[in-house]
């Protein structure tokens, strides 16, 4: 667990004094999971969500993006705070603004147009934060809602359809495998691609929603207005689909 | 590429325990693919925040408005609709007084008092009991209370900010431990609340709830605490019980009583209401060893001054050449007295987010064992760890982090 570290409420009450409320939310997201027992720092593959590289505030806002409902209250009690305090806005931006900029990077045309408009979710929804009421939907799937909508109204303003032809690129995933490994799985990736390029635009969506954003059925459900019972119905439906096709070749 | 649990984990959803290898192939590529778009520069909260302020002042502004309209209405205006108000307001009144008396309606009666609900002391009481016996709980917190050696307070006080029930309290020479309840919206706020720094150790400590003061005017400062916030699920209850350990190591002599005054922290509650005084025993039992050991790890120098152990605590005082550790300080990871190794879990060192809370401890001041190890002699030694901050990141790798072990006898 990524609260295991210690250190972690001194940090912000010496460095940055105004996230002590977030480490309210961390105590209650461990509070969730039910582990008091915390590992030794020295043994990093228990801390498996606090990786070298990344900073503390970035460490620190990976928590595992759980569905439970207890996890969601915790959350719950971090966007009421953000209502009124900026800085805590800041955690819930760390928490998930890859999700939202690996789902607008597959609307967008460039990095720098899916970087654009996920800043715009932000600024988006810290704006209509206050009339955000959890009951319903929760602030995962509302984040996802406004990105939907932005990345269609941006594409729609500026008349243009997302070229998906462009994307594979930028999409392809950096390996550090041996040159032979590495050609199979990029011709892999090529042949997914072509059959991604054959899909529907609601299944390239519901595709990006579960695997980009990392949304549940039920939060998808959320963003496309459809009922949780058929979003993962379709899901299911089009992974057969696309397995069949996958390892045909 | 996520590792075959993870993935399963991630999209339990997708791949059932009947799921083939063909299906979890396709959903390591599709997971791999979507989330391969690196993070670009540009892309961060730093760059996100003056638009996010821009509409904070926006909102401010919006706000401000119409609180400016009143003052456009005339004098006579205002005062009509003011009547108005208080006039509807005294209605309102006589016939809500009326429905209840016809329908019989008893929660209003005279002779109730707000702080003597019964169901929120059988709330208070199964919290306490909670907090006293879950098992992230010192053993010897659980083992004083169980021996009758906390003092029994049981002092209710109504305040501004809600009840504040004082079960217990436990007095030595490293700590006075409170074990109180408190409305979790006045506990929330106060571990809120931008930290209390002290400039003569440059430690920044969080606010307490309440504020503890010796006889001579003394204020003790929280070193930790822990919450208990009720069963499952959690959350749901609006009472907090905390066991509170505030600094006694600046308390003189050896006293046998100590006069204690509660009072709630003035940024919890403005007039600093006070909760009550009280005399409770000083528990002398204290075992001082001075190590004075100096122990260098990749050339960072760090000194175990001393020891000193009571039944409350076990405190390692450390000091060091300012070492750039991020403002996290040293944590002890390992004790093992007499051969036998004690997991380091009970320490809190001074703060986690397992329901501890404490303060920083830069580079010099002191460590916590907060379990019953007190008793025991032999060959004790601590193994003190660090991560040492570049500037940028807090490195967790072994090869970056400092290790400093200790080596000494408890007779």
């Amino acid at each position: 667990m990524l609260a295991s570290e210690r250190g972690l409420t001194f940090f912000f009450a010496e460095s940055l004094p105004r996230y002590n409320v977030p480490v309210l939310a961390f105590l209650r997201l461990e509070e969730c999971h039910g582990q008091r027992s915390f590992p030794s720092p020295n043994d990093n593959s228990k801390n498996e969500h606090f990786s070298e590289g990344k900073t503390l505030m970035e460490n620190l806002v990976a928590l595992p993006t759980g569905i439970a409902h207890c996890e969601e209250d915790a959350e719950q009690a971090l966007v009421e705070q953000a209502k009124t305090d900026a800085a805590v806005f800041g955690v819930l931006y760390e928490r998930y603004v890859m999700y939202v900029y690996h789902y607008l990077r597959t609307r967008a045309e460039t990095d720098e147009d899916a970087r654009d408009l996920t800043q715009q979710v932000f600024l988006q929804a810290f704006d209509a934060l206050p009339k955000y009421r959890a009951r319903g939907i929760p602030f995962k799937a509302w984040l996802f809602q406004i990105a939907s909508h932005l990345a269609t109204d941006s594409y729609r303003h500026r008349r243009k359809q997302v070229t998906w032809d462009l994307l594979p690129e930028a999409m392809y995933a950096l390996s550090e495998q041996n040159p032979e490994t590495l050609l199979i799985e990029h011709e892999a990736q090529e042949h997914l691609w072509q059959l991604l390029l054959g899909l529907t635009a609601y299944n390239r969506e519901l595709l990006a929603l579960r695997f980009a954003a990392q949304l549940s059925s039920s939060e998808i459900a959320k963003v496309v207005g459809k009922s949780p019972a058929a979003v993962k119905k379709q899901l299911t439906r089009l992974l057969q689909t696309l397995k069949e096709a996958f390892h045909e070749a | 590429m996520k590792p075959e649990h993870k993935l399963t984990a991630c999209y339990a959803d997708l791949l059932t325990g009947s799921s083939d290898d063909a299906l979890e192939k396709l959903v390591q590529e599709l997971d791999t693919m979507y989330t391969a778009p690196e993070r670009p520069a540009g892309l961060s909260w730093t760059a996100a925040k003056p638009g996010l302020e821009l509409v904070s002042q926006q909102k401010l502004d919006a706000e401000a408005y119409p609180r400016i309209r009143p003052l456009r209405l005339g004098a006579k205006q205002g005062g009509k609709k003011a009547l108005l108000a208080v006039a509807a307001i005294v209605v309102m009144t006589l016939l809500s007084a009326a429905l209840l008396r016809t329908t019989g309606a008893s929660w209003f009666r005279q002779n109730q008092t707000a702080h003597t609900s019964p169901s929120l002391s059988t709330e208070d009481a199964l919290l306490f009991q909670q907090l006293l016996q879950n098992k992230g709980t010192p053993a010897n917190i659980q083992q004083l209370a169980q021996s009758g050696q906390f003092t029994d307070l049981n002092l209710t006080k109504a305040t501004g900010v809600g009840n504040v029930v004082i079960q217990k309290v436990y007095a030595d020479a490293n700590n006075v431990v409170l074990v109180y309840s408190v409305d979790r919206s006045t506990w929330e706020k106060a571990i809120s609340l931008p930290c209390d720094t002290f400039h003569h150790t440059s430690q920044c400590r969080p606010v307490p709830v309440l504020t503890v003061t010796t006889s001579d005017g003394h204020v003790l400062p929280e070193n930790a605490e822990r919450v208990d916030m009720g069963p499952e699920p959690v959350y749901k209850n609006q009472r907090v019980a905390v066991l509170a350990y505030y600094d006694a190591s600046s308390i003189q002599g050896q006293p046998t009583q100590l006069k204690l005054s509660l009072s709630l922290s003035k940024k919890v509650s403005p007039s600093q209401e006070k909760i009550g005084e009280f005399t409770v025993p000083f528990h002398g039992d204290k075992t001082v060893i001075a190590v004075n050991q100096t122990v260098t790890s990749h050339g960072d120098a760090l000194t175990l001054e001393q020891v000193v152990i009571t039944p409350t605590e076990i405190r390692f005082y450390n000091k060091s050449a300012p070492l750039d550790l991020g403002g996290v300080g040293p944590t002890p990871v390992n004790l093992s007295i007499a051969g036998k190794s004690y997991d380091p879990r009970p320490f809190p060192a001074s703060t986690d987010a397992y329901g501890w809370f404490g303060p920083s401890l830069r580079n010099s001041g002191f460590v916590s064992f907060y379990d019953s190890l007190h008793s025991q002699a032999g060959i004790w030694r601590v193994t003190l760890w660090a991560r040492v901050w570049n500037g940028t990141h807090l490195l967790i790798q072994k090869s970056h982090a400092d290790t400093w072990t200790f080596t000494f006898t408890v007779s």
